[in-house]
């Protein structure tokens, strides 16, 4: 290489090559995501924040709560199950089904429906399972379920994807876990009273926690006339004196109200899952009431 | 390019006295940067121990907001990066583009001032994330206000790189010449791109994630790349003084990095669509190409080199070969599934930023140090003291990261473990890790204990110069 040109067009020609990958090609295809509805449902998903969660978000990225922990769930697998739903009207061809299939009828009685039929088989056996069921006039639903240490800890129903964060700005999703993963947590700790307890001294309700306490976010101050509502109760060594208690400061309500604002639970068409009965109306939206 | 395998025209120095000059022109620019470098490096170690006193004593820092883990961590990894690894670079590029070119340095005084607006820029950052006002971006924690003079000065920095290659006496470019080049052209380049897309007209969603990516990969692979592989094609084979074997190969080495390591920043756990991880992985795995021919090309120059310099130099070559076997493992194989999340990856980049690019932009310094102030080192013993603590920690930090990350993701991926007993693990690499930490604040003090020392000398030898002038003067200029 002998001109300084030259050398500086080869490095502009590779970074450029890598800009419109990695830059321009994803703000393509995920800059113009949308809010979807959800799978077998009709509301849109994700939805923005409610205020109090909003500036709970800040509330996280100031205090860099991301520094230990993730908001990413990893998803390794998929397995499907099997689900009878009705027997219809012909049993005795049911039966036939069932011997086909492998099944026997002492394990499976036909009674008590619906009823988990074949657990974590793959999907092509869940097919054929499903459709050999109806042609005996039988009702089956096959459902999907991811799977994966992350599901097993139950910090989710499904991996994370992009569409999670269409709300979130910065996205926060972190890249240690010196501490759980928090997609989720909403769901899993849906109780403002123990976040709150938590951040004033995590070991007070997780023994041998190693999370540093937030006390920098709560005040304690003179009780006048009663108490606050959110007034940590507390006890023992960490018992504000008689008098005085315990509250939340604002960053510390909405740090919570964040928190519990954490919940990717419900399927995508990108990440599927079948949600347990009832969930789906409970899921939904990336929203909670305000503690 | 070049015709016939023939080797790098040898150290090609200018005339003795043509190097005074040089020298002499990079003074004060070149001071200005070391200085500020060197004082970041130690706040940045001080920030690292800080830091992970919350895995000693999770309480201490409960009622201080600044002290914080989630502020520490940050303001450390930013430091390191943005306050020494950054300007160290640039320096050590700035003083091989005016060596390499036979000119003095082109508008040194931008680089005055750049070094100025810079070291504003990092204060603010620095203050910033300890206020709260972090970006929340990993490794790119300094809000909007202090990117700005940044920004501004690393144009400076840039436009007099650019035009102190464009001055230079011969037209054929030395190897080191190209990547210093485009070591001081770079940071402008994609800075810009991240803090226009990610803070001041934030993209949506995950496509934050993919800017993100590439950023990091742009800065840690393909900046740190270019500085250090400068400062190896530079120093080795001046220090054992023999030409580069290769041009060809070292040609070879410059196009597969920037082609390559732009890319290579996707976590293959991101929830990203699965082309980019993919893609980004194989990327990763490829760069073992530009490290193997670079290997090809300095390997026998990096053994039996003599000199104080060169043992930075070897540690932070062979400190690259680990690191990028270990990526080779992680995304070669399935390993990464382990090492996902955990203490590998903060490993990974102490290895890469402290084992690497730190050690080969010290020994860059303490070599260009005395030469450009004119007057040898003031504590030669604490500059080779510095490089045994310095590379004791390296290890103490590295070492148990590493080890401890796999034992942690053994841990995390076996859902019946506990996450507390998961989290228990990590308590005790850090806790030797902080041991490292110690070591890194008491080894880079001493290079700040050495800057500092030479600049008092260099203004005490101006004093007496201004007294009885032109003797004082010429002798100060003309030693190399
Ligand atoms: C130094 C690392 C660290 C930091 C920083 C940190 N945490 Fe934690 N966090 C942990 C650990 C370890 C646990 C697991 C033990 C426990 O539940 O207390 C945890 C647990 C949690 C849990 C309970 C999760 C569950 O599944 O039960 C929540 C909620 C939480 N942290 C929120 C936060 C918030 C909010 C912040 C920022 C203000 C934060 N953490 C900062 C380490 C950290």
């Amino acid at each position: 290489m002998r001109h300084a040109g030259v050398l500086f067009l080869t490095g502009f020609l590779a970074m450029s090559a890598s800009w419109a990958g990695f830059i321009l090609a994803p703000q393509l295809q995920l800059g113009r995501e949308s809010m979807e509805p959800v799978t077998g449902g009709s509301e849109l998903y994700p939805q923005p924040r409610p205020g109090l969660a909003a500036q709970g978000a800040a509330v996280y990225r100031a205090n860099g709560c991301n520094q230990c922990h993730t908001r990413q769930v990893q998803q390794v697998g998929v397995t499907t199950d099997v689900i009878l739903t009705e027997v219809g009207t012909n049993q005795a061809q049911v039966l036939s089904a069932f011997k086909l299939l492998g099944l026997s009828l002492a394990d499976n009685p036909l009674t008590g429906l619906p009823r988990d039929l074949l657990r974590g088989v793959d999907k092509k056996r869940a097919d054929f399972a499903q459709k050999t069921l109806e042609d005996a006039g039988a009702k089956a639903s096959v459902q999907v379920r991811a799977t994966g240490p992350d599901i097993a800890r139950g910090w989710g129903l499904r991996g994370s994807v992009a569409r999670d964060y269409l709300q979130d700005q910065p996205i926060l999703l972190g890249s240690q876990r010196l501490g759980p993963d928090l997609a989720n947590i909403g769901v899993r700790k849906p109780d403002a009273t123990w976040h709150l307890k938590h951040l004033y001294a995590p070991d007070l309700v997780v023994t041998n926690s190693t999370m540093p306490p937030y006390r920098f976010l709560f005040e304690t101050r003179q009780i006048n006339q009663s108490p606050a509502a959110d007034a940590l109760v507390l006890d023992g060594d960490l018992a504000p004196a008689p008098g005085f208690e315990v509250v939340p400061t604002v960053e510390g309500r909405a740090l919570v109200a964040y928190l519990l604002s954490l919940k990717s639970d419900v399927p995508l068409f990108e990440a599927p899952f079948s949600a347990p009965p009832g969930a789906q109306a409970a899921a939904g939206t990336n929203t909670v009431a305000n503690p | 390019m070049s015709q016939s395998p023939q080797p790098a025209s040898p150290s090609a120095e200018p005339s003795p006295a043509a190097t005074g000059s040089i020298d002499a022109s990079c003074r004060w620019p070149l001071l200005g940067l070391y200085y500020g470098a060197a004082g970041w490096l130690v706040v940045s170690a001080v920030a690292y121990l800080l830091a992970s006193m919350s895995f000693h004593a999770p309480a201490m820092f409960a009622d201080c907001a600044y002290s914080s883990y989630g502020r520490m961590a940050p303001l450390a990894n930013n430091l390191l990066i943005y306050g020494f690894c950054i300007p160290a670079g640039w320096a050590a590029c700035l003083w091989m583009l005016a060596r390499l070119g036979k000119t003095r340095l082109v508008h040194g005084w931008f680089v005055i001032i750049g070094t100025k607006l810079w070291n504003l820029g990092v204060l603010l950052g620095a203050i910033g994330i300890l206020i709260g006002d972090g970006s929340g971006y990993e490794f790119l924690e300094f809000p909007l206000y202090a990117a700005w003079p940044m920004l501004v000065a690393s144009l400076l920095v840039g436009i007099s790189g650019l035009n102190t290659l464009r001055a230079r006496a011969d037209v054929e470019l030395h190897p080191a010449q190209w990547f210093a080049g485009l070591g001081v052209l770079w940071f402008p380049w994609i800075y810009i791109t991240a803090m226009l897309l990610l803070q001041l007209w934030p993209v949506r969603g995950m496509a934050q994630g993919a800017v993100h990516a590439w950023f990091l990969a742009q800065q840690q692979v393909v900046l740190t790349g270019l500085f250090g592989v400068a400062a190896l094609f530079y120093f080795l084979p001046t220090l054992k003084q023999q030409p580069l074997p290769s041009r060809q190969l070292a040609l070879f080495t410059l196009i597969t990095l920037i082609c390559f390591g732009g890319w290579a920043g996707v976590p293959l756990t991101a929830p990203v669509p699965a082309w980019m991880s993919v893609l980004s992985r194989i990327m990763s795995v490829c760069l073992v190409v530009p490290v193997l021919a670079l290997v090809l090309n300095v390997w026998p120059l990096h053994l039996r080199v003599q000199g104080d310099e060169a043992r930075y130099f070897r540690f932070g070559f062979r400190a690259l070969l680990c690191w990028m076997t270990l990526v080779l493992i992680l995304n070669g194989t399935g390993v990464w599934r382990v090492a996902a999340f955990t203490l590998v990856h903060p490993g990974l980049f102490q290895l890469l930023m402290q084992g690497c690019g730190t050690m080969l932009l010290l020994g860059a310094a303490y070599y260009i140090l005395p030469r450009i102030a004119g007057r040898p080192l003031v504590y030669p013993a604490l500059a080779r003291l510095h490089f045994a603590i310095a590379a004791a920690g390296v290890f103490l930090v590295v070492i148990p990261f590493v080890v401890g990350g796999f034992q942690q993701g053994t841990k995390l991926a076996d859902a019946e473990v506990v996450f507390t007993d998961v989290a228990a693990a990590t308590l005790m690499p850090i806790r030797v890790a902080s041991m490292g930490q110690l070591l890194f604040i008491v080894g880079h003090l001493l290079l700040s204990v050495n800057v500092v020392a030479l600049i008092w000398q260099v203004v005490r030898g101006m004093a007496k110069a201004f007294d009885n002038q032109p003797a004082a003067l010429a002798g100060a200029e003309g030693r190399a």
